[in-house]
């Protein structure tokens, strides 16, 4: 049964699908990269990705870095799949240790990018819905306004502060004891 | 703005992205749920969008789903008695305190006639009951009649009716305030429909007796109803030190709240009770039912534990129940036996009909020393501990076998009663 499952991937794996930019940009990606987004995994199954999956929501250079994360996780995934029937668990151990250093070093480096890249990916994450991308990249941001006053997190983001001084005021008061 | 045309459609989007406030509400959610509490409710002074996306119950839920994490609860008197409780998280970091001013008795009606002059004393202090809830309960030294539900998450308190139930105070005509109607422990619960109960034991003297009130809070915890007489205990419960008493005493555990059930230690020391009631055997623990204000048939303790006098050299019934508490991790009942210096064994009950208890941890020396007492368990393995005078939180990691401090209270702390507090800090 094992193998059999095994074989349907391998089969899955070798399809490739076409992925269009904004800016009609085209990406030849496999089958199992591209499922990594629910989006594109609801367009297979309902078999409309004939003619390539048009993206007018995300731009060449985002796709890029998408098509980069979710080819380094498929690769990763896969890699577990296959560790998991033809090792021992002490190598399996080993091995699974060995690939979530490696994944987590490619996160770490994947998220060194400007801030206005971070919010286009989570744009992309958000509307591909992937998980692990969106994951990460909220992540990043919200660790960024970690121990911030609201002063510096609208300095820090450009954010307009429209709350008049009253509302500002009864803000701190209902929640002065965030503010110690 | 309308008047900004197509051409600037391109720059109005790259700028866009440079703002977390201009990403759709879906993605901001998703980066704001992953902030603890106290940085979130700061962050409500940042923008009207942000105040009302986490001010939105949907999100509050979530939230809540996502920070499952438990907090501790105590009571704390700072500089020229400022009383408050505090809110820590299991790091030992202090999250939020809550000023509690009601305790210096603004609001505590006058005490009784008999009560010494020079009321309250200036040493009062707060002392939280020992929960396991999305709310804390608390009452004050001194002042044992006044008892308190607090919201944390939005510092309410709901001050319950400080007064007995017209029953116990008809029983108390004529009697001794100083020796009859004291209060001997609080337990505080929820049960199945979403309502509290707390419970209260008063202990009468000559002959020796306890009696039993209850009072319910609604699902909101915010309305109550009134104090009234249920029955009393079918055998004289450990209620510790009590609440008015023993300031220098340990808080000693011996009644734990599970599941919407009260488990209160039979005080098997002494013959408290008439001549005609037969000995209880060490161990037993008295059950009584939230929701149906019933008490159940009395639960024998592990036997191990029952026999623990004629199996060993140890003589003296005091010295096996100061060896003995309850606890609830994880859901479970837990007898507590610490044989000091030896080991601290944890009985798990894992079967309530047949009464069977399964010795699931032997803790090694050095956990088991005097007044060391199990508060909580977590799924990683991790178990918080109660220790010393001073009360300060140990984690003991069933894994690894380390032990580490996590928390040494300030001065002014009462930690001999710790609460643990389930719900979220955000409102």
């Amino acid at each position: 049964m094992a193998s059999a499952g095994s074989g349907d991937e391998k089969a899955a794996a070798a399809a490739m699908i076409t992925l269009i930019s904004s800016d009609n940009e085209k990406f030849e990606v496999t089958e199992a990269t591209a499922t990594l987004s629910q989006t594109i995994r609801h367009m297979i199954e309902d078999g409309c990705t004939d003619g390539g999956v048009p993206l007018p929501n995300v731009t060449s250079k985002i796709l890029a870095r998408v098509i980069e994360y979710c080819k380094k996780h498929a690769t990763a995934a896969a890699g577990e799949e296959g560790s998991s029937s033809s090792f021992s668990d002490a190598a399996f151990l080993e091995v699974d240790r060995a690939f979530l250093e490696e994944l987590e070093e490619f996160d770490d480096a994947f998220l060194e990018v400007d801030r206005a890249t971070l919010f286009d990916l989570i744009l992309a994450a958000n509307y591909l819905d992937i998980k692990g991308l969106l994951n990460l990249t909220c992540q990043k941001v919200a660790d960024s306004v970690k121990g911030k006053t609201p002063e510096q997190i609208r300095e820090m983001y450009n954010i307009v502060n429209d709350l008049t001084p009253e509302e500002e005021a009864e803000i701190r008061r209902e929640t002065q004891w965030a503010f110690e | 703005m309308s008047a900004m045309a197509s051409p600037n459609l391109k720059l109005q989007l790259c700028a866009a992205a440079s703002n977390p406030g201009d990403l759709p509400l879906d993605a901001q959610s998703e980066i704001l749920l992953r902030l603890p509490a106290k940085e979130l409710c700061r962050l409500r002074a940042v923008s009207p969008s942000w105040r009302s996306l986490t001010y939105d119950p949907t999100f509050v839920a979530a939230h809540r789903t996502r920070h499952s994490e438990l907090f501790l609860a105590f009571g704390f008197r700072g500089e020229s008695e400022a009383h408050s409780v505090d809110i820590v998280d299991l790091s030992g970091k202090l999250v939020r305190r809550i000023p509690r001013g009601e305790v210096m008795g603004d609001s505590l009606s006058d005490l009784r006639p008999s009560s010494p002059p020079q009321w309250p004393p200036p040493w009062t202090e707060l002392l939280v009951l020992r929960t396991r809830l999305d709310l804390v309960g608390f009452t004050c030294r001194f002042h044992p009649l006044a008892l308190w539900a607090l919201n944390p998450a939005t510092g309410a308190t709901l001050a319950l009716p400080e007064c007995y139930s017209e029953d116990l105070e008809t029983r108390l005509q004529g009697r001794f305030y100083c020796l009859d109607g004291r209060v001997h422990w609080y337990a505080f619960g929820q049960v199945a429909t979403g309502e509290y109960k707390a419970l209260r034991i008063t202990r009468f003297s000559n002959p020796w007796r306890q009696f039993c009130e209850a009072i319910t809070i609604d699902a909101s915890g915010s309305n109550h109803g009134m104090w009234r007489e249920t029955h009393g205990p079918p055998a004289f419960v450990s209620a510790g030190s009590g609440v008015t008493m023993g300031h220098m005493m340990e808080e000693e555990m011996k009644c734990v709240v599970v599941g919407g059930v009260v488990h209160f230690l039979i005080d098997f020391r002494f013959p408290y009770n008439d001549s005609t009631e037969t000995a209880v055997e060490p161990g037993s623990i008295v059950l009584f039912n939230l929701e149906t204000e019933e008490w159940m048939v009395i639960l024998h303790g592990p036997a191990p534990v029952c026999t623990f006098l004629q199996d060993n050299i140890v003589k003296y019934y005091e010295s096996l129940d100061i060896q003995l508490s309850l606890c609830d991790l994880n859901g479970c009942l837990v007898t507590v036996h610490n044989i000091h210096h030896t080991s601290m064994d944890l009985w798990f009950l894992s079967d309530f009909e047949k009464g069977l208890w399964v010795k699931k941890y032997s803790l090694p020396p050095f956990v088991a020393s005097l007044f060391v007492f199990p508060l909580l368990v977590l799924d990683d393995g991790r178990m918080f501990f109660r220790r010393g005078i001073m009360g300060i939180i140990d984690c003991y990691d069933l894994r690894t076998g380390v032990y580490t401090s996590v928390l040494e209270f300030e001065a002014g702390t009462n930690s001999r009663s710790i609460g643990i507090y389930t719900g979220s800090l955000l409102s």
